[in-house]
Parts: structure tokens; sequence; C-alpha cells
């Protein structure tokens, strides 16, 4: 049974979100706001869809509060690996027409 | 361009999944490749060259040695923690190859130690377990800022 894109992950920013979250057990929401390039604001409601769907845990830390720390769920990381291997097998298929 | 819109619908085209697949590439390499300061890669040059060493003492080795390891465990955490460095493996493998034989070449050392009684070839092995450090750091760095 091949995999399925996921439609909370797919739109581009928030895939971008996810694979930085899945190489690291944390990161920081400053350097995911770096590389995806979205202001402050849009970046926010990309990782409140991903945390409304159950994907993305978002914590403060401790004593400073004003730094975040995203990391992806359990079921986030499920979803994730799901869809890259949908990815994947779109590609794979492709191919192996040619 | 593809990747500034939003498009809510699942893709089928290939070519838009090798572009998602080379988005997520770019992602992962921004997190495993964040730049470490130019100091951290010699402190744990250093710290590295002592742990070789401290494997030769007799009557403190494992004290030496934990606390060489200790020294070690905070630089590093406390440096990813004030600098936001994420906690993952990098992508240069040079790096890992490089990590991967001063821990070979610093168990040798531990072993070695229950049969020679001189010093100079730990200092030896302290060396070369710094320069191959370094030489993995070298292409760690040059990677993350590339």
């Amino acid at each position: 049974m091949s995999a399925e894109l996921d439609p909370v992950i797919h739109p581009t920013h928030r895939l971008k979100i996810c694979a930085m979250l899945a190489t690291a057990p944390s990161v920081e929401l400053s350097l995911v706001k770096d590389h995806v390039g979205l202001s402050a604001s849009a970046l926010s409601k990309q990782v409140a869809a991903l945390v409304d769907a159950g994907y993305v845990r978002q914590d403060r830390t401790g004593k400073d509060s004003r730094r975040v720390l995203l990391s992806l769920t359990k079921d986030g990381q499920k979803a994730y690996r799901r869809h890259v291997q949908a990815l994947r097998d779109i590609v794979a298929s492709a191919e192996a027409l040619r | 361009m593809v990747s500034a819109m939003e498009n809510n619908d699942p893709i089928t085209d290939p070519d838009e999944a090798r572009a998602s697949l080379a988005d997520i590439d770019g992602a992962e390499h921004a997190v495993r490749d964040v730049p470490w300061p130019i100091w951290l890669y010699l402190v744990n040059a250093a710290l590295l060259a002592m742990l070789t060493v401290a494997v030769s003492l007799d009557d403190r080795r494992t004290a030496a040695i934990t606390a060489i390891a200790l020294t070690m465990i905070a630089a590093n955490y406390l440096a990813a923690r004030a600098l936001n460095i994420p906690w993952a493996i990098p992508s240069s493998r040079v790096f890992i190859g490089a990590l991967s034989v001063c821990i070979v070449v610093a168990v040798g050392a531990l072993m070695l130690a229950d049969v020679v009684d001189t010093l100079w070839p730990f200092i030896a092995l302290a060396a070369g377990n710094a320069v191959i450090y370094l030489i993995g750091c070298f292409h760690h760095h040059r990677t993350a800022t590339r």
C-alpha cells in the first residue's frame, strides 16, 4: 500500500518546517523563521496549523520565555515520514515509466 | 514561483514532488549545518587530546576521563543553547568519519594504557586525534558556510 500525501504537511512552508523539525529533537523558532523566510505572523499561522493538527509541539524555555522551541510530536513524525515516502513514490513511479 | 504559492491540493506531478524533496534537503541542511563558532572546534580538539592522554594515567584515570568528558558535554551544551545550534548530526561525512576515527583512537589508547608505561605514545595519539578532528571540523565549517 503506497503512502499518501498529507494535506496538512503538503504546503511548501509547512513541509519545510516539518523537515527542519524532523532533523533535531527541537529547533528554535528563530532558526525556522530564518530558513523558511516568512514574517513572524505568517510563520505563526503555519506553525499554528501544524500544532492544531497535533503534529508540532511548541514550548517556551524556562527562564527566557522569548525562546520558543518547536518539535515534532510522534504523530507528526509518522505523518511527515509518510508524506516524504509518498513524494518519493511519485518520483519513483515517474522514473519507472521512462 | 511555485514555492511562493500555498497550494493546498496534494500534488501528483513528479516535478513538483522533486521540488518538494529538494526543499526538504535544503531544510535539513539548514538544521544540520548551522555554523559552529571557531572556538568550539578548538576547545573540542583540545579536550579530545586531553582525553586521549588522560587514559594513560594510573591513579586518577577514571576521575580525569569523567571530568574531561563532562567538560566537553557542558561546553557543547552551553554553546548550542547560547547560539541556537540544534542538536543534529552534521551532514558532512568527512566530519562524521573524522569523529569516528577519533573515538576509535581514544578507545585504542585506553587499551594501550594496559600494556605501555611511557607517556609519549599517548601524546602522539592525542596530537593525531586533535589533527584528525580539526580536519573534520574544517569540512564541517565549509559545509555549514556554503
